[in-house]
């Protein structure tokens, strides 16, 4: 089953077929592929209309926010000044009002002038110069077909670059690596040009035209020498930004592949040549004669008619487009196989790993083994780690209390992360001078004191698992721009300070929102007050209320309305009438309430603003009698977990903080669900018995265990967007949907064959059946999932775990 | 399996546990950013691949 084809957003345009250097490294006339050969020297007007509007109506149908246009050749500056006048404006013309255009050159640089870059600058237009280091490294194959050095001309660009009035324009250098030359020496010259970055890119070769100076595939110089500069580089607290060692970076620390020669995403790049031709990436020059031919053009085919060429097809597949080779090796998420091209064998094709896989495999594991450091320059801390064992363990379905305390202390340093994000980005939004931006600040300064002061108090609060909810929710208002509802929410950061103050016995004087006629205070309640005025409209900005926690009282101000209550019975969780200090409007703080029993507390969240995240809707707050009865089943189901499944009895009461009431499930079925960033928390309706009730948390702990475990590491290849077939769901899921649910249902299995074992009778026969019912689909879904060719090498293991649970 | 030689599995989060909350202010976001954006892929700081296409003239 192959994935529905990306996107394409990137386009190279082919505006001259030749050049005006004659390297001998080049791959678009030194390659295989010929075809430049017979193409127009230049694009014609024709083809650059039908060009750009066939971007702008590509742009236009999909909705894209922005598009990348690369002006390449050949030598693109030999169009001159007024041909890339014309292309320019062409394209900006073509694409104003539609989306975004982030325009580029790639050139050589010896023609590039002032009043080119003038003409850049007016449009915008950013320009990478290719450089192989210095004199002598770049002389080496960037010459003039009469033997010339370009040398000097590259350099005299690189300072008009470098001025002040076109510094903006300058994107960075493009070195090819040459191994005869010293890398050190070629990166300290090139570091000497004050680039914004650096891409190094390997010599296009094939397991038929092996590297330059290669005799064996085991040979590593490539790697040596990007190693020499990485050390270079990392030891000097990375200077620049060097694309290759960033984007490994960024891999390995759970981020994108800044790079198509790197990692797993999928390709959305097309070429237009000057004919109109659309090929695919143009390196595949390097593979064969007529490699990047697609017999399409842009006289007669869109680009979703190119996006769904074969060759471009292949390169959308992620970790399954991979040979079995490259889909087992440890560094798959970083390397992705490398460059296409650099897979090609006559033989096989492309499902091939790299002729560089030597190489990548050392620089990768080199890097990965520096990462500490390399990380260290800027945050002086490391990625968390978590035990084989206690991997394992997780994989297999279970994991103890010591397995799910790994889990928690990594979701801390998400949340922090979000807390920090959510202020950044809100700070920028909100702008310094805003009434909403004051109440920011004033809440951020309360928790960094409480930061400092009692920092236990602020993981506490923090801990609350809808504090993510809250944190992601903000994050997308941030990116959407919807002030009214970002204000909304950031005020939810003032309960968060007020809280966590009341914990720390801090002052804070802050400003929450109130939402839902209440004033809540994670981790503690809320304070339901009477209406007072008009209702939202959703456009304006909501009603507030004036929080001061100080010297044991918390008092609540809203409009004219004054309560002040006793800190210490908000913290033991007692109800309480407040006392009205002033005002009109009735109140009731109604406090966070806890389920007990023999070895776990589980607080009841039936109040917060951002509990209604899951599939099934949020219970209103449950009455006295709702919560007794809560309590009972409770306690009867924990009888349950601890005695007949205690190796699941451990895990939860280690991670299981909250258990979210749900209205009842449609025609009385029993309905529970988590969402994916509550950890923490179950959701669960009232089930009529216990039994049912202890399936239901043992079956929606699992969704968080793994939910935690996916925080942490790639199972899967993230970009596959295929959908799969559950045996247990009319419909089809994407891969983590199945993972879910075969990772939840593997404890379902296990439940009923403990049950089958510890019953008689009728219930011992049903219980038989379904794990009969249970283990089958499970073991299906196992199945489905390894053979997806989607999982990283970690994801294999992992679900090779599950299976040996599942068929042990 | 990647693992820091000591059996122990390396993961994608960055450790922020000890940073105080100026301090990861103070900081450039780099990391920061990593680490949302593996909660959330689409965030506005989530690392983006620009320009991935690369070669040299």
């Amino acid at each position: 089953m192959s994935r529905p084809p990306a996107l394409l957003s990137q386009f190279v345009l082919k505006i001259h077929s030749r050049c005006d250097l004659s390297c001998d490294h080049c791959y678009v006339y030194e390659s295989a592929d010929q075809s430049w050969h017979g193409r127009p020297l230049t694009m014609s007007d024709r083809v650059i209309e039908r060009t750009a509007q066939r971007i702008a109506e590509h742009a236009a149908e999909h909705r894209l926010e922005s598009v990348q246009v690369v002006l390449h050749g050949g030598e693109p500056l030999l169009v001159g000044r007024a041909g890339l006048r014309r292309i320019i404006t062409e394209l900006q013309s073509a694409l104003y009002g539609t989306c975004q255009l982030d325009l580029r050159i790639h050139t050589n640089g010896v023609t590039l002038d002032e009043e080119l870059c003038e003409l850049f600058a007016e449009h915008d237009v950013r320009v990478g110069i290719s450089i192989d280091g210095d004199r002598a490294a770049n002389d080496r194959h960037r010459r003039y077909a009469d033997g010339r050095s370009s040398y000097d001309r590259v350099i005299r660009a690189l300072g008009l670059l470098g001025t002040d009035r076109f510094r903006h324009l300058y994107s960075r250098l493009l070195c090819t690596i040459d191994v005869a030359n010293d890398p050190v020496v070629v990166y300290e010259s090139l570091l000497q040009l004050k680039p914004p970055r650096i891409d190094f890119l390997l010599p296009h070769a094939t397991w038929d035209n092996p590297p330059p100076g290669r005799t064996l595939a085991t040979d590593e110089r490539y790697a040596d020498w990007l190693i020499a500069i990485f050390e270079r580089w990392l030891g000097a607290g990375r200077p620049v930004q060097i694309r290759t060692f960033d984007s490994i970076i960024s891999t390995l620390t759970g981020g994108e592949s800044l790079t198509e020669a790197l990692g797993l995403g999928p390709a959305v790049l097309a070429v237009i040549e000057t004919d109109g031709s659309y090929e695919q990436v143009d390196s595949l020059k390097a593979a064969y004669d007529g490699a990047p031919a697609t017999g399409l053009n842009v006289f007669d085919h869109s680009l979703d008619v190119v996006g769904q060429h074969p060759g471009i097809a292949a390169r959308q597949q992620g970790l399954a487009g991979l040979c079995h080779t490259c889909q087992e090796c440890p560094v798959v998420t970083s390397c992705g196989g490398g460059l296409y091209t650099h897979r090609y064998r006559a033989e096989t094709g492309f499902r091939n790993p790299s002729v560089y896989c030597a190489d990548l495999l050392k620089l990768i594991t080199h890097i990965s083994s520096r990462l500490p450091q390399a990380t260290a320059g800027r945050t002086g801390t490391a990625t968390h780690v978590v035990s084989e064992d206690t991997f394992r363990a997780l994989a297999s379905g279970f994991g103890d209390a010591a397995a799910v305390s790994q889990l928690i202390e990594a979701q801390r340093s998400l949340r922090r992360s979000l807390l920090g994000a959510v202020y950044q980005g809100a700070s920028t939004a909100l702008g310094a001078s805003d009434a909403a931006g004051a109440a920011l600040r004033a809440a951020w300064a309360v928790l960094t004191t409480i930061d400092g002061e009692s920092p236990e108090a602020l993981d506490t609060v923090l801990a609350h698992p809808y504090f993510r909810v809250w944190a992601v929710r903000c994050l997308e208002q941030v990116k959407s721009a919807r002030r009214p509802g970002l204000v909304c929410d950031l005020g939810r950061l003032g309960a968060i300070a007020a809280a966590a103050a009341m914990r720390a016995t801090v002052k804070a004087d802050v400003t929450i929102s109130v939402v839902d006629a209440a004033v809540h205070l994670p981790t503690l309640g809320r304070m339901a007050i009477g209406p007072g005025g008009a209702e939202r409209d959703g456009a304006s900005e909501p009603e507030t209320a004036s929080v001061v926690v100080a010297d044991g009282t918390l008092a609540i101000r809203v409009k004219d309305s004054h309560w002040n209550l006793a800190v210490s019975d908000l913290l033991a969780n007692r109800p309480h009438h407040a006392a009205v200090a002033a005002g009109s409007r009735p109140a009731e703080w109604q406090p966070m309430r806890v389920l007990r029993a023999p070895g776990i507390d589980i607080a009841v969240e039936d109040t917060d603003p951002y509990r209604d995240c899951h599939q099934w809707r949020a219970a209103p707050r449950l009455t006295d009698s709702e919560f007794a009865q809560w309590q009972r089943r409770f306690e009867e189901a924990w009888d349950e977990i601890s005695y007949f499944h205690p190796l699941y009895a451990s895990a939860l009461a280690a991670g299981l903080s909250v258990l979210m009431p749900l209205s009842a499930g449609p025609d009385g079925r029993d309905v529970s669900a988590t969402a994916r960033h509550a950890f923490g928390a179950v959701a669960v309706a009232l089930p009529v018995d216990p039994v049912t009730l202890a399936l239901l948390l043992i079956h929606e702990f699992q969704h968080v265990k793994l939910g935690a475990v996916l925080d942490l590491y790639d199972l899967y290849d993230p970009t596959d967007g295929r959908l799969f077939r559950a045996p247990w769901r009319d419909d089809l899921r994407p891969l983590e949907g199945l993972l879910q649910g075969t990772y939840a249902h593997l404890a379902v299995t296990d439940f009923w064959r403990v049950r089958q074992e510890v019953t008689t009778g009728a219930a011992a026969e049903a219980a038989g059946k379904r794990f009969a019912y249970w283990r089958d689909h499970t073991r299906d879904a196992i199945e489905t999932l390894a053979s997806s060719g989607s999982l990283t090498p970690l994801g294999a293991l992992f679900v090779d775990e599950m299976r040996h649970s599942a068929c042990p | 399996m990647r693992t820091d030689g000591t059996s122990r599995v390396s993961s994608a989060v960055v450790d922020v546990r000890d940073l105080s909350l100026t301090e990861m202010l103070t900081l450039k976001m780099e990391t920061i950013d990593q680490v949302v954006a593996r909660v959330l892929p689409d965030s506005p700081v989530a690392p983006v691949a620009v320009a991935a296409f690369n070669s040299a003239l």
